[in-house]
């Protein structure tokens, strides 16, 4: 069976344990707890009749302290980009990790996931800064705690991965 | 001194693990083995493989060897991280790499109160931020709300000078005729001071409610409203501005006059969004020009766009236009919130805007806001008279 590593990456507190809480057990907490270092989570997801076991890595996310460990992306096949709908901030630490993670590691798949649009009244993204985002990247809409759009991330991730897309 | 201690009962002691290298490569356990290790790995014995049983270890042997080849290091810790073992039991875990004798060695160490410390600390110090840039947000739209207010109280006066501009000309004409039309610019100011009047009460309101009046989203279907009317009613007052300035000022609409439009937002601020627009246009179109208020509508939105024969938008402003304070002097002379909170009311609305520059020259701000449909407006029991005076 195909192993892939895939790393969830983003600024703190955007909803990357969340997702893969979401994703892999279908649970959702309000309660915000921060991840320490790294969480490694798997999932056995069927994409294009292939099925893969995908190892979720979720790496604590950056703030102003702290950088992720770039030995954390070694041999990744693809990563989750996590944005907070309601933090704009966030989508700029999310452009400036995606640089880094290109200029590290080469182009790698990735899917940008908008969370929290449950909260669309706080919404500070407009379609305006997605187009302005790096362009070809899929861009998928989610919310860890409605379930919308948390599965369609994680199999366009692996579908992009089989086919070694490098959106 | 005997003590009768072996080196197993310390590793035991520390809730750890070592593993050692061996000459081809393999990793294999020193002293006893945790039972909590036994959980590793998708199979009963693959906690002796370690490649098998720590995923993250797996991982992070690759970069000490790397490292180690390239003589970057004497020793590599992990720093803490969290793995689940196959019966779904969360267990934290740190580990050091070093070499002993041309020989990777590495110590597993299972985490445990010292690693939740370190955690609430974290996780204080983030809740912290999170505040901290909550904060930041309410005084940013207290400012936001602030200059808004300034922009709104300013805007209604553009109508009040023009009309009060072509009293002045009237009267100065000694036909009877042209006088006669003085009334009806007269009564155009003063329907815009009483604007301004509303507005300020508007304020004061919102300054009792504070941000919360900022935050228009909260709409029902029973204040759904009708959409020509609110723009008739801008179209007339701005009427006499663009008159002044020699500059045609058109409406068009494609709405089924048979039918009312409603739409999801509140009143003044619609308004005010297409008073934004017209005031903009009216700043950057020439002399002779035409500026057109286009009202169309498909199956779910009604598309009002403005449409001026200015000298565009330049290109570095188009994709910045509608973000906060994106104008300055440069762009408008403005602060550059009008447009911003053009933004955030229609999106707020479920709607969309933007802007663009016309092959044929001048540009277009356009929104669009989804329609109520018929049954909507029934459950709503809002379905009002027919606006009979569709002003084109």
């Amino acid at each position: 069976m195909l192993q892939k590593k895939v790393c969830m990456l983003g600024s703190f507190a955007v909803g990357k344990t969340s997702l893969v809480t979401r994703f892999v057990k279908s649970l959702y907490s309000d309660t915000y707890h921060t991840t320490i270092g790294v969480k490694i989570d798997k999932k056995l997801v069927e994409v294009d009749q292939q099925h893969v076991n995908c190892i979720l890595w979720d790496i604590a996310g950056e703030d102003e302290f702290y950088t992720i460990n770039n030995s954390y992306l070694r041999g990744m096949s693809g990563y989750i980009l996590v944005v907070d709908n309601t933090r704009k901030v966030t989508l700029d630490v999310a452009k400036t990790i995606y640089d880094r993670v290109e200029e590290n590691q080469g182009k790698i798949p990735c899917v940008l996931v908008i969370n929290k649009t449950d909260l669309n009244v706080d919404s500070e993204i407009s379609e305006q800064d997605l187009e302005q985002f790096i362009p070809d990247i899929p861009i998928i809409k989610s919310s860890a705690k409605t379930g919308q759009g948390v599965e369609e991330a994680f199999t366009q991730l692996v579908h992009l991965m089989l086919n070694k897309g490098h959106a | 001194m005997s003590h009768g201690i072996e080196i197993s009962d310390v590793i035991s002691a520390f809730n750890s693990v070592i593993y050692v290298q061996d000459d081809n490569q393999e990793f294999s356990i020193l002293g006893p083995i945790p039972e909590w290790l036994k959980g590793f790995g998708t199979q009963p014995t693959d906690y002796l493989n370690l490649r098998k049983s720590i995923i993250f270890l797996d991982n992070f042997i690759d970069e000490a060897q790397h490292l180690f080849l390239n003589g970057e290091f004497t020793s590599l810790n992990t720093g803490p991280w969290s793995e689940s073992d196959r019966y779904g039991n969360e267990h934290h875990f740190s580990a050091t790499a070093m070499y002993v004798k041309q020989h990777l060695v590495l110590y597993l160490k299972k985490a445990e109160n010292n690693q939740l410390h370190y955690q609430q600390i974290f996780q204080k110090a983030r809740t912290y931020s999170l505040n901290y840039e909550r904060l930041e947000k309410e005084i940013d739209k207290k400012n936001i709300l602030l200059h808004t207010i300034v922009h709104d109280l300013a805007t209604p006066l553009t109508a009040i000078k023009g009309a009060l501009q072509i009293v002045t000309y009237l009267n100065s004409s000694t036909d009877e005729t042209t006088k006669s039309q003085i009334p009806e610019m007269l009564a155009i100011a003063l329907n815009e001071s009483e604007r301004q009047e509303n507005l300020i009460k508007e304020i004061l309101n919102a300054f009792s409610s504070e941000v919360a009046a900022f935050n228009v989203s909260d709409m029902d279907y029973e204040n759904a409203l009708d959409v020509m009317p609110n723009i008739t009613y801008v179209f007339n007052a701005f009427a006499p501005a663009f008159t002044q300035q020699n500059i045609a000022l058109n409406l068009k609409s494609s709405l089924s006059k048979s039918a009312v439009t409603k739409v999801i937002a509140e009143k003044s601020t619609l308004q005010r969004i297409i008073a934004n627009l017209l005031e903009n246009s009216l700043r950057y179109s020439p002399d002779g020009s035409t500026v057109d208020i286009v009202v169309s509508e498909d199956e779910s939105n009604v598309l009002v766009s403005i449409n001026d024969q200015g000298p565009g938008i330049p290109k570095e402003l188009i994709n910045h236009l509608f973000q906060k304070f994106s104008g300055g002097e440069e762009y408008g002379g403005k602060a550059g919130l009008g447009l911003y909170f053009c933004r955030i009311s229609v999106e707020k609305w479920g709607g969309t805007i933007g802007a663009k520059n016309n092959k044929q020259g001048g540009s277009s701000f356009w929104f669009t806001l989804p329609k109520i449909s018929a049954s909507e407006q029934l459950s709503a029991g809002a379905i009002a008279a027919p606006a009979s005076n569709h002003n084109e």
